[in-house]
């Protein structure tokens, strides 16, 4: 039966579409309360006292936390910084001061405003290029240097004090490259880009219940992205055993590396435990946009020594990650954005310095494509432009500059399944390459432009499941993956179905619940489907083992000469002489039926090991689980007098390894796609002067709507299959791939129809026709 | 948590006479599209709501000799495809299909819009582009005031306590010499417009403006009319000359709209002088087609 390759339908679709699927925001539990953050108005401030008597004393409030009522310890994934509720400073506006639990969510509203603190004010700093001099003007972390930290950073004669991450690589002979180029007349090109303010404006706001049990164990329902990295963060939060912590993820509504912690989970327990009540947090889309984490800024310096014949020999990189208060899910992004710095192509020498920095607005957290879709942006729009300059056919350069199968990047990952010249090629045809852009009439005009890209899977890493078999011969998977609307669920479903040869409809997923389902990472870094697919494939044949055990005897027949699929097991190459699962299950004396053997339960854990990099040169040896490829294509339409960009044509060629589920791979290229076109183009948090975001609604957050897409007929999947050695059936991750290439791809088309190059995102109209102006003032004719 | 009474009144009296009792703590509520959101976020704490949701008679829409009444009630989506009956309200008619969205349309009154008066709105533009009036009704008699003198201010009107507004005037004008047209531009569908310009224009049949209005939205308080612009145009041969782009670049030039976070000074400045000068195309081209 191959289950696995075909479009099965969602396993979680009827559900979702009947309104039936329960997500955080449908728990109700006996005797629950509500919860509200009191939150600071202030960028920078010094908190000199919180007076909670008025909002305690208010009727329907049953507790009012601060900072007093936790223990006193700071939190953080690598670089532990930041406390639950602030301590004695507050480093951006929105930052958690306090929290009411209450009878209802207005009653605790209304508290939080009687809630008094007294700041003193002081100076904010936005500036990520002052926020790393040596001396800025404002330094966030007094204590930085007696923070606990899990990561080491690049040595520095002497550390900025903003600064909370270094990291370098230095490859090969960079002073030789740019000698070389000089010396043979080839070309230096140097550029800065920027990416701007992004947040991932899930459907589904923050959020979670808590309930303490009277043995003290806490139980939160969050819909995040990680069942343990919640868990241990509440522990670590609540200072509490990470097995007094059950943490269960309902459906998620959406997560994109935004509900990696469950910060106002905590709160909600902290509140719960001190009021005897469970207690719900739902944020508001307010404050769901301008106080969760968001894909902050990068600024990147890139200078490029490119040959006569257009042949890139020499890269060096400046990038500074523009950090909010926390360095927070933002941690490893200087470290893993420079990816795609070497990205597909073969570089003899390359030289990064890469930061990040606290400045006083919102923290850097994770979005789809974790710092690889930003130095996209300065990469694959650097590499049009080298092609410009170099007269080259922008496809056929990236070509002659590609990596081959078994090479290794300037940063020692293997070029392995290596398709970026299958998915360059099939993008090119699709968005008819060669073919220029139809002209339109002024003040319109139409150009084409493509990028590459490609997205690490992060390492080291776990993935452990379960396989009960039942006697029905059906199958129960025990998985803590979380299905964030991606499909993972579907995908785990049609493997267990494939491998034991059963209808989709005979498999049960255990969704996760650290108190049953055992450890997986994380639903990121598009690893699901690669190391949970590998795990779940490694518990079913565990579980068939067990069963062709439990079968030989009866089949009087070596175990190993036993196959299990259908529901039966019977010995290879004579299948008449078989016998049904439900055989191996006797009849106990109180009517239930166990197997022989008491249970079969397959289990396995796949991992994927990696060397630390050198943070002083960034080599090491396989630093990743994969690598997986892709690239797009865009048609544009720009009109110069409003700067409106339309995309006419939009084409995704991502290679999957093994497309699981081809629907589902279709839908991560249109849904990535659609994402991309609005961080390129539209989305843009705004701050004022005081470090507020003064567009934190979706009125003002321009999330494009279907109208902003191109038509049907116009937006194009194709699916490439390079199988990976190590990826189950051969397959790679889909999540984040399809984001990275977007920007450039739609920057490198707006050059094409109209000769400007805008180089800060998003490409705004407003931006498109200042550019536009600047250049016929500067005379350059009309470029199209 | 919002705590006030809420009334439903089936008469246009009924509800002046509610008006009228309750002073400035009561508010008049129509399709609430406006309204929740002044609610939600705590910007006003009426005593009493008062619906006009079961006021009969505010939902007609009639033409007579001196032009089309629209009665407040009137929604947004069925503004959508009336100027197949009263061709006199073509540009409102279009302008509204792109106001907002299908949901928001369905509930939105034509009453509701105005009496917003969103700096960005573009039906106010259209009606102020259209000399259209609107009737004020109170428990103490009627008046009826133009769109210029109604709109007084971002998010202000004339309307007196105790006043409602039943209907809508727009003056007829002769069809075969004369157009109105509205251009907008908006960030992402259904958005507030950027900068929207409303234009009429008569024309004799040698091309020479007669008549003509430009009207500019969200780059002031209210709805502005382009006199510069206008000057430029009246009483001249307008067709197949630089007309229409000359008067762009005056309206851009007597603009001095704030910057917001999406759109700065300068930017809408720009959008100002594109909009005039497509709007007016697009009016001409309708006048004399
Ligand atoms: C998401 C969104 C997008 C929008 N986009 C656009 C757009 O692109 N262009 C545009 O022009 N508009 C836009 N609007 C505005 C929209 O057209 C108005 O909000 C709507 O028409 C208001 O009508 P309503 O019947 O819902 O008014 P309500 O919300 O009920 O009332 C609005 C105001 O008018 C008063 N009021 C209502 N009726 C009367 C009356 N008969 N007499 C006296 N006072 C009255 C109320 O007291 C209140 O102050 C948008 C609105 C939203 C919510």
């Amino acid at each position: 039966m191959n289950v696995v390759g075909t479009s099965a339908k969602r396993i979680d679709g009827i559900e979702k579409v009947t309104g039936s699927a329960e997500f955080t925001t449908d728990i109700v539990l006996p005797r629950m309360i509500h919860a509200k953050v009191k939150r600071s108005p202030f960028a920078h401030a010094r908190i000199l006292g919180i007076d909670t008597s008025k909002a305690e004393q208010m009727p329907g409030v049953r507790a009012v936390i601060t900072a007093a009522d936790l223990p006193d310890i700071r939190l953080g994934i690598l670089t532990l910084d930041e406390h639950l509720l602030a301590h004695d400073k507050t480093r951006l506006v929105g930052e958690p001061v306090a929290a009411v639990a209450a009878d209802t969510p207005e009653i605790a509203r209304s508290a939080c405003e009687q809630i008094e603190v007294e700041y003193e004010e002081l100076p904010p700093l936005f500036d990520p290029e002052e926020a790393i001099r040596l001396d800025p003007p404002v330094v966030l972390h007094e204590e930085y240097e007696e923070y606990e930290k899990l990561l080491e950073i690049a040595e520095m004669d002497e550390r900025p004090p903003n600064l909370w991450q270094a990291y370098r690589i230095r490859h090969g002979d960079i002073d030789a490259a740019f000698k070389q180029v000089e010396d043979e007349g080839g070309h230096i090109i140097e550029n800065r880009y920027a990416t701007g303010y992004v947040h991932t404006a899930c459907m589904e706001p923050h959020g979670a219940v808590a309930q303490w049990s009277s043995d003290g164990t806490l139980t939160l329902w969050a819909g995040g992205q990680s069942p343990y990295i919640a868990r241990d963060g509440l522990a670590k939060a609540l200072d509490l055993s990470p097995s007094k912590v059950r943490v269960i993820v309902p459906f998620v509504g959406g997560a994109f590396g935004g509900k990696l912690t469950v910060k106002e989970g905590a709160i909600a327990a902290a509140l719960a435990r001190k009021a005897r009540r469970p207690v719900k947090i739902i944020l508001t889309r307010a404050e769901d946009l301008s106080a969760t984490a968001a894909r902050t800024p990068f600024i990147f310096d890139i200078k490029d020594a490119v040959t006569k014949e257009g042949i890139l020999i020499g890269r060096k990189v400046t990038s500074i990650l523009w950090g909010g208060g926390y360095s927070g899910e933002g941690i490893l992004k200087p470290i893993f954005s420079t990816h795609l710095y070497p990205g597909s192509y073969r570089l003899a020498a390359l030289w990064v310095d890469s930061y990040g920095v606290y400045t006083n607005r919102v923290s850097g957290g994770a979005l789809r494509g974790y710092g690889c879709a930003e130095s996209a942006w300065a990469v694959e729009t650097q590499m049009d432009i080298i092609a410009r300059e170099c007269d080259i056919d922008a496809v056929e350069l990236r070509i002659n500059n590609l990596l081959t199968e078994g090479e290794r990047t300037a940063i020692t990952m293997p070029a392995h399944a290596f398709s970026a010249h299958e998915c360059l090629t099939k993008c090119a045809d699709a968005i008819e390459w060669e073919t220029p852009s139809e002209s339109l009439e002024h003040p319109w005009y139409r150009g084409k432009g493509i990028a590459l890209g490609n997205k690490y899977s992060f390492a080291p890493t776990a993935s452990s499941t379960e396989l009960k078999v039942h006697e029905d011969a059906s199958c129960e998977l025990r998985t803590s993956a979380v299905d964030l609307g991606q499909g993972a669920y579907t995908i785990l479903t049609q493997i267990v179905a494939d491998e034991f040869g059963i209808e989709i409809d005979q498999v049960k997923l255990v969704t996760p619940d650290t108190a049953i389902t055992p450890f997986d990472h994380v639903a990121g870094s598009s690893r699901q489907t690669f190391h949970t697919g590998n795990a779940t494939r490694m518990a079913c044949d565990d579980a068939k083992r067990q069963i062709r055990e439990l079968a030989a005897p009866k089949l009087e027949a070596d175990p190993d000469d036993l196959d299990v699929s259908g529901g039966r097991i019977f010995v290879k190459g004579s299948p008449e002489r078989s016998i049904e699962v439900e055989d191996l299950f006797v009849v106990e004396m109180l009517a239930g039926k166990r197997p022989a053997d008491v249970e079969v339960i397959g289990k396995a854990t796949w991992e994927v090991t990696a060397s630390p990099h050198d943070p002083n040169t960034g080599q090491g040896e396989e630093p990743m689980a994969y690598m997986g490829h892709g690239a797009q294509a865009a048609e544009v339409e720009v009109n110069v007098e409003t700067g409106q960009v339309r995309i006419r044509k939009f084409v995704s060629a991502i290679d999957v390894g093994k497309a699981m589920n081809p629907q589902g791979v279709e839908m991560q290229n249109y849904g990535g796609g659609c994402m991309g076109i609005g961080i390129a183009l539209h989305e843009d948090m705004c701050f004022d002067a005081s470090g507020e975001m003064t567009n934190a609604s979706l009125m003002d957050y321009k999330i494009p709507s279907i109208a902003e897409m191109p038509l049907n007929e116009y937006m194009e999947s194709i699916i490439v299959e390079v199988p990976h050695q190590h990826g189950p059936y051969g397959a790679k991750g889909a999540g984040e791939i399809v984001v990275v290439p977007t920007s450039p791809a739609i920057g490198n088309a707006i050059y094409d129809a109209i000769g400007v190059r805008i180089w800060d995102q998003p490409l705004t109209p407003e931006k498109v026709v200042k550019a536009w102006k600047e250049k016929k003032a500067a005379g350059n004719g009309s470029g199209a | 948590m919002i705590d006030c009474h809420y009334l439903e009144p089936t008469t246009v009296s009924e509800a002046c006479a509610l008006l009228a009792e309750h002073g400035d703590g009561a508010k008049v509520v129509a399709g609430g599209q406006q309204m929740s959101l002044l609610l939600r976020n705590g910007l006003i704490q009426p005593s009493h709501l008062i619906s006009i949701q079961h006021v009969s008679g505010l939902e007609d829409i009639a033409e007579s000799a001196d032009g089309v009444t629209i009665g407040a009630k009137v929604t947004l989506n069925r503004l959508i495809g009336v100027d197949n009956a009263h061709p006199t309200l073509r540009a409102l008619s279009r302008a509204v299909e792109d106001v907002a969205d299908q949901q928001i349309r369905n509930f939105a009154t034509l009453g509701g819009a105005i009496c917003e008066a969103h700096p960005a709105s573009d039906i106010n533009v259209v009606l102020s582009t259209l000399n259209a009036s609107v009737k004020l009704v109170s428990a103490s008699g009627e008046r009826v005031v133009s769109i210029d003198d109604f709109v007084t201010d971002a998010f202000a009107t004339a309307v007196r306590p105790g006043e409602l507004l039943t209907e809508v005037v727009v003056p007829s004008f002769d069809l075969t010499s004369a157009a109105a047209a509205y251009r907008r531009f908006v960030l992402r569908a259904g958005d507030y417009s950027v900068v929207g310009v409303g234009t009429f224009v008569s024309l004799d049949g040698a091309g020479s403006c007669q008549d003509v209005r430009i009207v500019v939205g969200n780059c002031s308080g209210t709805p502005a009319q382009a006199q510069e612009a206008e000057g430029r145009l009246k009483g001249h041969n307008i067709v197949g000359n630089n007309a229409l782009a000359d008067a762009g670049d005056l309206a851009a030039a007597h603009v001095a709209p704030s910057g917001d976070p999406m759109a700065s000074s300068e930017y809408k400045i720009d959008l100002v002088n594109v909009l005039t000068r497509e709007a007016l195309a697009e009016a001409v081209a309708l006048a004399t087609g």
